[in-house]
């Protein structure tokens, strides 16, 4: 009876135990690197479905992601997430869309001083860092799904497999999107008025009860970071968000199916909207609006998109 | 009301007696404690619903059969246990045990070796509870020889990871089966964990589905001396804490220990690369760990020692400690009537060197092998401390303990202290001397002072720390505390407390109304941060 327990343990043993030792490359490649232009870093996650680089990464009629990154420009561990989100922008392109708040709550990630001057807080995005659960630095959400480490925030590790959740179904196949969103701008460069008409399609039958925000963020914004141990003085900051255009969880809109429901909206790049805009600010060709459509009761968002307010 | 019915469960269960018939047997023990919260600005404190939390274990023995469960509550949880909202069953088991084999179905606690790579344990006051729900059998095929062999998933919270954990220890005591005429008695052991998780649609690394982590470790003891070796080995675990990078593990521990009467010295080193094992890669804080990194710094208790503990870092870390024990001996000049003990301790720990990978462009750079590490190279200095303690008793009725500490805690590095508005982690150097004081009053009746001084230029600067209390025994004891910041930058802050006690053979109740710090709190270099909180708090604790 004893050989026969012993015998019985040691092949279960054997069964059960393995481990799998991953071989250099770890990143999955591209198998065309040119067709990619993407440095070599791929979208070719499903390569043994036939799909290819382009149609991955083109997803035309697919869903585009608001990621909404917590950061702090004294948060030493949050360099290493904007790698991250770089990494995932590499890799789905434009179908994720990046928004980088600082908390103003973390006054430790985000407060100012001789070190760190430049304030990246608003009032707006204080409230949405508050209510998306960002306790810590860094933190992201995924198009506000829930289910998080915090809230409605996720760790930077999960970001990359919560966006392929939602752009991809269970075979690798795009997700389709339920809106589509169309943004025109107007600038007038004398008193730095921003007209914005967005035109929005529901494209599905059934409509629930949703909210149509709009923001402005701002790339390549010059200010100290600190990254690991180092200080760096001149770090480029993006997707920073500056202001949000109307209220803070945007406004409610009454869609049909198939009729587009076009609005306007205007504002003014002053030091009401943001104090850094101030008369000597001049950075509008790096300025972008995003708009989101959420739904009310869930307040997870089901489409946005970007628009660079001046083309070059 | 279903909350109200587990409180009531809780509480029933003082009232059951142990039973003793031969064949039959009722045991277990219980936990509550109750805590109010109200605001104080001064302290960043919060008000909040009252948290309830408590556990009751309950064991029950019959013949070769032993069933276990505990049940455990949690309402309105403060911060750093959010996660435990609820109450429930947490844990259940039964166990069947004869001398050839022991088996067991249910949440398992175990430990293979020192727990470098498995330990599961409960630690209510941490909020650690990673038991693997599954089974476990374990086997004596022959005298000294004891195999174990796993499998579960890991508890998190309320919840069961997906993930699974298998895992095989043997430990051989050889002078029991082999070497049985040698004067020195040796052990070994050697362990197999792995873990399966399924990759998600995680779309950038390839991530390995089964990690494994491997052990061996062998314990020589002569006389009066021992030497304890331990080697651990995994393999590549791409995950959170180390920001995916594809190093492989390594962890090495020596102990060695003599001791005679009167005396006793043991040192240990250990060198940790890369050896954080979950059952998931992306848990964090003290979620899912499926190993323990043993802590090669002292064990604090008294109060100013705690505030700038050293949380053991499973990324990478090299430490020493040496331990001295002397007792002068007593009626000598030096060791008085009684006799004088002196311990000294001194430990460090150090970051471990890294380079940059060849295939990385910065250090640790996810998606590489992240750095490379020369084995005896020391990374920066990230803690240091010297203890000195001498207790004599002066009299039959006054005893005294001396403490002196001096720490540097590079918590630049370490980044685990709240921040003052305005500045950034800094190295932190501290002197902290302590004396405690016994007075025997009369029979039954004695009295135990404690003046604590923590000296700093850095942080919240300087600290005092006074405590008086009184106790009649074997029941009742009062106590006054207040640990004064005044060494603050911005705020000198009070810290008072009152308490209050009563034991009964195995039970205790104390009330405590005061202000509790935010902080780490620490046991054996597993940390939780706990914030700030003024208000009253009740414990009960009994065993039966």
């Amino acid at each position: 009876m004893k050989k026969f327990i012993l015998t019985n343990f040691t092949i279960i043993l054997i069964c059960f135990t393995s481990c799998d030792e991953i071989e250099a490359p770890y990143k999955n490649l591209c198998l065309d690197p040119l067709a990619c232009n993407l440095d070599g870093l791929l979208p070719c996650i499903y390569p043994e479905l036939g799909m290819d680089c382009d149609s991955l990464n083109i997803l035309e009629n697919s869903k585009t992601i608001l990621v909404e990154k917590f950061t702090g420009h004294k948060c030493s561990n949050c360099p290493e997430a904007t790698r991250k989100l770089k990494e995932l922008q590499q890799l789905y392109g434009n179908n994720i869309i990046p928004v980088a708040i600082h908390p103003g709550s973390l006054i430790e990630f985000t407060g100012t001083d001789s070190n760190y001057p430049y304030d990246f807080t608003t009032s707006p995005s204080d409230i949405i860092a508050d209510d998306m659960g960002a306790i810590y630095l860094p933190l992201g959400t995924i198009n506000r799904i829930p289910g998080g480490n915090s809230n409605r925030c996720f760790t930077k590790e999960n970001w990359g497999s919560e966006i392929h959740k939602l752009l991809y179904d269970s075979e690798g196949n795009p997700l389709a999107r339920s809106f589509n969103i169309e943004i025109n701008t107007s600038f007038n460069e004398t008193n730095k008025e921003l007209t914005i008409e967005t035109d929005i399609e529901s494209l599905d039958d059934v409509i629930e009860n949703y909210k149509f925000a709009l923001i402005i963020i701002e790339d390549s914004i010059m200010a100290p970071q600190i990254d690991g141990t180092e200080y760096i003085e001149n770090y480029e900051h993006n997707h920073i968000y500056r202001c949000a255009i109307n209220g803070t969880y945007g406004e409610s809109i009454n869609l049909e199916s198939n009729v587009t429901l076009t609005t306007t909206h205007t504002m003014i790049f002053n030091t009401d909207y943001n104090s850094n805009w101030t008369v000597d600010w001049n950075n509008i060709s790096n300025c972008y609006v995003v708009a989101y459509i959420y739904n009310d009761e869930s307040l997870i968002i089901e489409e946005s998109r970007k628009k660079q307010i001046i083309n070059e | 009301m279903r909350k109200i019915i587990t409180i009531s469960i809780l509480c029933i269960s003082l009232n059951i007696h142990s039973q003793t018939p031969q064949e039959h047997n009722l045991s277990g023990n219980l936990q509550l404690n109750y805590q109010t919260f109200q605001e104080d600005s001064t302290i960043n404190a919060k008000e909040q619903k009252p948290y309830t939390s408590g556990y009751t274990n309950l064991l029950y023995n019959y013949k070769n059969f032993t069933v276990g469960t505990r049940l455990e509550i949690y309402n309105n949880p403060i911060d750093a246990f959010e996660e435990y909202d609820g109450y429930g069953i947490a844990n259940k088991f039964i166990q069947y045990k004869n001398n050839f084999i022991d088996i067991t179905l249910g949440n398992i606690y175990d430990e293979f070796g020192s727990g470098l790579i498995f330990r599961t344990y409960f630690d209510s006051n941490l909020g650690v509870d990673n038991s693997v729900q599954g089974g476990r059998v374990k086997i004596q095929p022959t005298k000294g020889i004891y195999l174990t062999g796993l499998m579960g998933q890991q508890k998190s919270y309320w919840e069961y990871s997906e993930s699974i954990v298998r895992g095989f220890n043997a430990d051989i005591a050889l002078n029991e089966s082999l070497l049985k005429n040698w004067q020195s008695i040796i052990n070994v052991g050697a362990s197999f964990v792995t873990k399966k998780e399924i990759n998600d649609d995680e779309p950038l690394y390839k991530l390995p589905e089964n990690v494994g982590a491997f052990n061996s470790r062998v314990n020589i003891t002569k006389g009066n001396t021992s030497v304890n070796l331990d080697y651990a080995y995994k393999i590549n675990d791409p995950s959170a804490d180390n920001n995916t990078i594809y190093q492989n593990g390594h962890g090495l521990i020596l102990n060695g220990n003599y001791s005679k009467k009167g005396f006793g010295v043991s040192f240990g080193a250990k060198r940790i690369q890369n050896m954080s094992f979950r059952s998931e890669r992306n848990a964090i804080l003290q979620d899912l760990n499926i190993n323990y990194i043993t802590p090669f710094t002292k064990q604090q208790s008294y109060s100013l020692a705690t505030i700038y503990p050293y949380a053991s870092q499973s990324n990478g870390e090299m430490g020493s400690q040496i331990d001295i024990y002397y007792k002068i001996p007593k009626k000598s000049k030096l060791g008085g009537k009684y006799g004088t003990s002196i311990s000294f301790n001194f430990s460090n720990v150090f970051d471990i060197h890294r380079t940059i990978a060849e295939d990385a462009s910065i250090l640790n750079e996810s998606g590489t092998l992240g750095y490379n590490s020369e084995f005896l190279k020391l990374g920066e200095k990230l803690f240091q401390e010297i203890n000195l303690e001498i207790s004599r008793k002066i009299n039959r009725k006054l005893k005294l303990i001396g403490t002196f500490i001096y720490l540097e805690n590079n918590d630049k590095l370490l980044k685990s202290q709240p921040l003052l508005e305005g500045k950034g982690y800094e190295y932190i150097k501290a002197n902290i001397v302590i004396l405690e004081v016994f007075y025997k009053i009369k029979p039954k009746h004695s009295t135990r002072i404690e003046i604590q001084h923590l000296q700093t230029e850095q942080h919240y600067g300087n600290w005092c720390m006074g405590l008086i209390e009184y106790k009649i025994s074997p029941h009742w004891f009062w106590s006054i505390q207040d640990l004064y910041n005044y060494g603050h930058p911005t705020k000198k802050i009070h810290y008072y407390s009152v308490s209050t006690g009563y034991n009964h053979g195995a039970h205790r109740l104390s009330i405590t109304y005061g202000k509790q710090r935010a902080g780490l709190f620490c046991v054996g270099g597993v940390c939780r941060d706990v914030p700030a909180s003024n208000g009253f708090s009740i414990s009960l604790t009994s065993s039966f």
